[in-house]
């Protein structure tokens, strides 16, 4: 018997991050690398995602020397408590904003190509309730629920993309490699965005059954999500060309329209990917919503990280109607950019260095 | 919450309280034979079907004897035969001298005088009273405190038929009935190792139910198991009247429209579960037997599968899903393509059905209501009918109303279609519980289609797959295989793997 022990394998780990780093974002992925790095848009998806991968594993390897432990406590430990408070606060601010971004985003995305006449306001609500419903519950059936979705979610989009291939002209990613290093870079660190959702793993340890494979687990959803990154860049940049990509903003909504798929019944196979990626924005938006619950919960050092659940929903709401418009709202993820920067690389580099410095000073 | 789990834990001190208090001790059964024929008609004053027979052996009729039992439910061919005769009659021809009959006429009638197959013996007189009641045969004699209970079951019962809501083209016909026995038996003459365990216990205080526990000791999860008996013992109620009743008093979440137990007529099914690992439970009086735990792949499996080419089968298994999909999410897909999103079905179409549409004068959501609510009407009536009326229903129902709708211009063609494909889907699924599951949410997703379109198709599933992902049956999550995933477990469910595969069924799929 399975026992219901909240506690999440490390393959449901693999999935969860899969789903969790699939969020809003993918739609506008192939136009945010085009514009950053023009035709060589592949390469800077790959890069982006080692280096992602390489900071996940940073962080990994900070919080599996607190396996029983959130950020919340092992980051007293490793600093202070007031800093240690402090970067909790802007933690959990940091995993709003991302909810936040991605219910914007959907909110804008779900009107103006499902539901031209509804308020966005109720295309939030409604969606930020059905996540309140299942964070209650807690991790394990939030990584459920990804297992579930996981094929729903890959299998159609992969297969959606495959008449297309005849369109791909190859000659849209040359030059390689004939950019600026400097611009190059940058696009990397855009890029990093759309795997925004690894942060994850500063405060779900705990939850976590640890065994031998967790290293491997990561690297898998890595991979696999780097893969199908490429898969969609491959086919957007290959069908349109990286300008034309570049100046839409949802390309991967345009290319499925341009697909026809021979002997199909719907005729806008958008309508599928809207269905898919609406499983895709729930999945990122629970998860950030669990992490932001959880963190703040184990501040207040509360028994139950269920209290904190609905009292968010406000909170999540009315941050994601601050922006005014949805350019606006890019331009707010562009700056929450730099939050990324510190939590995924500063803050991982400087942790790590602490614990590594304290742990060979134990042994001398 | 807290405030909830206060009173809860209030609640259930009271129970416990009540529970204790009620404790009362049992007469035993008296030397004096008078007397405890006295108790025994005291308690079943004002019964006329129970017989009370007395009759005396012995060389000059010196020990008087007493049986007892209920008119029709005792096989007199028993009574007569095995306890009357020979104890009247054969007894005379008995080895032992008189003395020793004197002595211990009780042994002797334990030991050589009754030919009845089953016997024994007891000396409390409620217990008594209780098996004389469902059928056994209770032997009181002078001057001893001890009841001889002969096992005399015998009534007008139906015979073996084949299952009704579970038929299959291919494999046995065999469905259960109403006696507990005659179930059991079915079983057992599927498995025939002696870790095959049938346990039995008695529910409910007034009816005194039997049910019965199946599981094979071997493979079973002990800590199910007695997690199950648990959950059995703490039933508190008058009366079992169906396997239902056991579901909804034992079952993990009553807010679930899904069933968290299978039930099954079939003794095959209910034999191949066991040895996967299940317990079964049979309740008397219930031809229906309760299968745990069970998830929601099994709901979609008939015992046909197994008897047929995997590869038919798995097309089948696919087939069942997709019907459960569109029995689900028919008539809301075409209210939301029709109100919402025209522009996503292929333009011919949408011109077709708009120029259907256009004498209609109800929303599509009204339309669809109203067309879904007829069909559920033309169901129910169909099934209180006698069986050739409720043919007629199904016809007057399917074919006349549909086409007078279309044509008095209340719905469109297509929405016909709709309701008929998502009704014959509702069918396909081998579970009649998971089937009208399907049914009731079918509502809950016209009225999401009706307000957000396909969006609110995608929440509907994420709020249903949330409640899936939640509920457990005993412990069990409801949707493994396909979460927790195991790549050997799926290969019995959305297909049917090549029996080469499954080499020895142990898991739960």
């Amino acid at each position: 018997m399975i026992k219901n022990n909240d506690k999440i394998s490390e393959n449901q780990l693999s999935i969860l991050l899969f789903t969790t780093m699939l969020g809003a974002g993918v739609l506008s992925l192939p136009a945010d690398v085009a514009k950053a790095a023009g035709p060589n848009g592949l390469i800077v998806i790959l890069l982006g995602g080692l280096v992602a991968l390489i900071f996940a594993r940073v962080i990994s390897f900070v919080a599996s020397k607190f396996p029983t432990e959130t950020f919340v406590e092992y980051s007293e430990k490793i600093m202070t408590k007031p800093v240690s408070v402090l970067l909790t606060v802007f933690l959990i601010v940091y995993f709003l904003i991302f909810c936040s971004l991605n219910l914007r985003i959907f909110g804008e995305v779900a009107k103006s190509y499902l539901l031209n006449s509804t308020p966005i306001e109720v295309i939030m609500i409604t969606l930020l309730f059905a996540t309140a419903y299942i964070v209650r519950y807690g991790i394990e059936p939030i990584a459920r629920m990804s297992e579930i979705l996981f094929p729903v979610m890959v299998i159609p989009t992969i297969i959606i993309f495959l008449p297309a291939i005849t369109d791909i002209d190859l000659s849209n990613f040359l030059p390689i490699l004939r950019i600026s290093p400097l611009r190059f870079a940058k696009g990397i660190l855009q890029t990093t965005y759309s795997f925004v959702g690894f942060e994850i793993l500063y405060v779900i340890f705990p939850y976590i059954q640890l065994g031998n494979k967790l290293k491997k687990s990561i690297n898998v959803s890595f991979f696999s999500i780097i893969f199908f990154y490429l898969y969609i860049t491959f086919f957007t940049i290959g069908i349109f060309g990286y300008k034309e990509t570049s100046v839409q903003l949802w390309p991967l909504l345009t290319v499925i329209k341009s697909i026809n798929f021979p002997g199909f019944f719907i005729e806008n196979l958008e309508s599928l990917i809207m269905g898919i990626w609406t499983f895709a924005v729930f999945t990122s938006i629970s998860v950030f919503h669990y992490a932001a619950t959880l963190s703040l919960s184990k501040l207040i050092k509360a028994r139950e990280h269920s209290y904190f659940v609905i009292p968010l929903v406000p909170v999540i709401y009315f941050m994601a109607l601050i922006p005014e418009s949805i350019v606006e709202v890019y331009r707010y993820a562009s700056y929450a950019t730099y939050l990324t920067l510190f939590f995924v690389i500063i803050l991982p580099l400087l942790m790590s260095a602490i614990v590594k410095l304290r742990h060979g000073g134990e042994k001398q | 919450m807290f405030l909830l789990g206060l009173f809860n834990k209030l609640f259930k001190n009271k129970n416990n309280g009540n529970g204790e208090s009620k404790d009362v001790e049992s007469p035993k059964v008296k030397e004096d034979i008078e007397e405890n024929i006295k108790y025994i008609k005291d308690m079943l004053k004002d019964s006329d079907d129970i017989i009370y027979r007395e009759f005396w052996v012995g060389e000059e009729f010196q020990h008087k004897l007493e049986l007892v039992f209920v008119d029709g439910l005792v096989d007199k061919g028993i009574i007569n035969e095995h306890v009357m005769h020979s104890l009247m009659l054969d007894s005379r021809q008995a080895k032992p001298s008189i003395d020793e009959i004197k002595k211990n006429i009780y042994e002797v009638i334990k030991k050589a005088a009754i030919t009845g197959g089953d016997i024994k013996e007891i000396d409390d007189l409620d217990k008594c009273i209780t098996s004389i009641l469902s059928g056994d045969t209770a032997l009181f004699l002078d001057g001893h405190p001890k009841v001889v209970i002969i096992s005399s079951k015998g009534w007008q019962m139906r015979s073996v038929a084949p299952p009704e809501t579970e038929m299959v083209v291919r494999g046995a016909r065999e469905g259960f009935t109403e006696t507990l026995r005659v179930n059991t038996a079915l079983v057992r003459r599927w498995i025939r190792d002696p870790k095959f365990k049938i346990k039995q216990m008695q529910i409910g205080k007034r009816s005194k139910t039997d049910i019965a526990l199946l599981y094979i000791d071997d493979i079973v999860n002990k800590d199910l198991l007695s997690l199950i008996q648990e959950r059995l013992k703490q039933i508190d109620i008058d009366c079992i009247l169906e396997s239902g009743y056991i579901e909804q008093l034992i079952e993990e979440d009553w807010h679930s429209p899904f069933p968290q137990m299978l039930n099954t007529e079939r003794p095959d099914k209910v034999a191949a579960s066991v040895l996967e690992g299940r317990i079964a439970i049979l309740i008397d009086n219930s031809p229906f037997a309760l299968i745990i735990p069970t998830t929601l792949a099994t709901l979609f499996q008939s015992p046909e599968d197994y008897f047929e080419r995997w590869m038919i089968s798995s097309l089948l298994r696919i087939l069942r899903f997709t019907a459960a999909i569109i029995a689900l999410v028919g008539p809301s897909i075409y209210i939301a393509f029709t109100s919402y999103h025209p522009g996503m079905i292929p333009t011919k179409l949408a011109l077709y059905i708009a120029s259907t549409r256009q004498g209609v004068p109800f929303p599509a959501f009204m339309e669809a209501l109203i067309m879904e609510a007829t069909f559920e009407l033309l169901r129910e009536a169909g099934i209180r009918l006698p069986v050739p009326i409720g043919q007629t229903i199904g016809i007057v129902g399917g074919l006349i109303i549909g086409q007078a709708a279309v044509m008095a211009g209340i719905v469109s063609p297509l929405m016909v279609i709709v309701v008929a494909v998502t009704a014959v889907s509702s069918f396909s699924i081998p579970s009649y519980s998971a089937a009208i599951a399907f049914r009731l949410l079918r509502f809950a997703f016209m009225i999401l289609a009706a307000v957000l379109g396909l969006y609110g198709i995608m929440l509907g599933f994420i709020l249903m797959l949330t409640h899936l992902v939640v509920l457990k049956s005993f412990g069990l999550p409801y949707l493994s295989p396909f979460v927790e995933i195991n790549l050997s477990d799926l290969a019995d469910t959305i297909i049917r793997a090549p029996l080469m595969v499954f080499k020895k069924k142990t898991t739960y799929t």
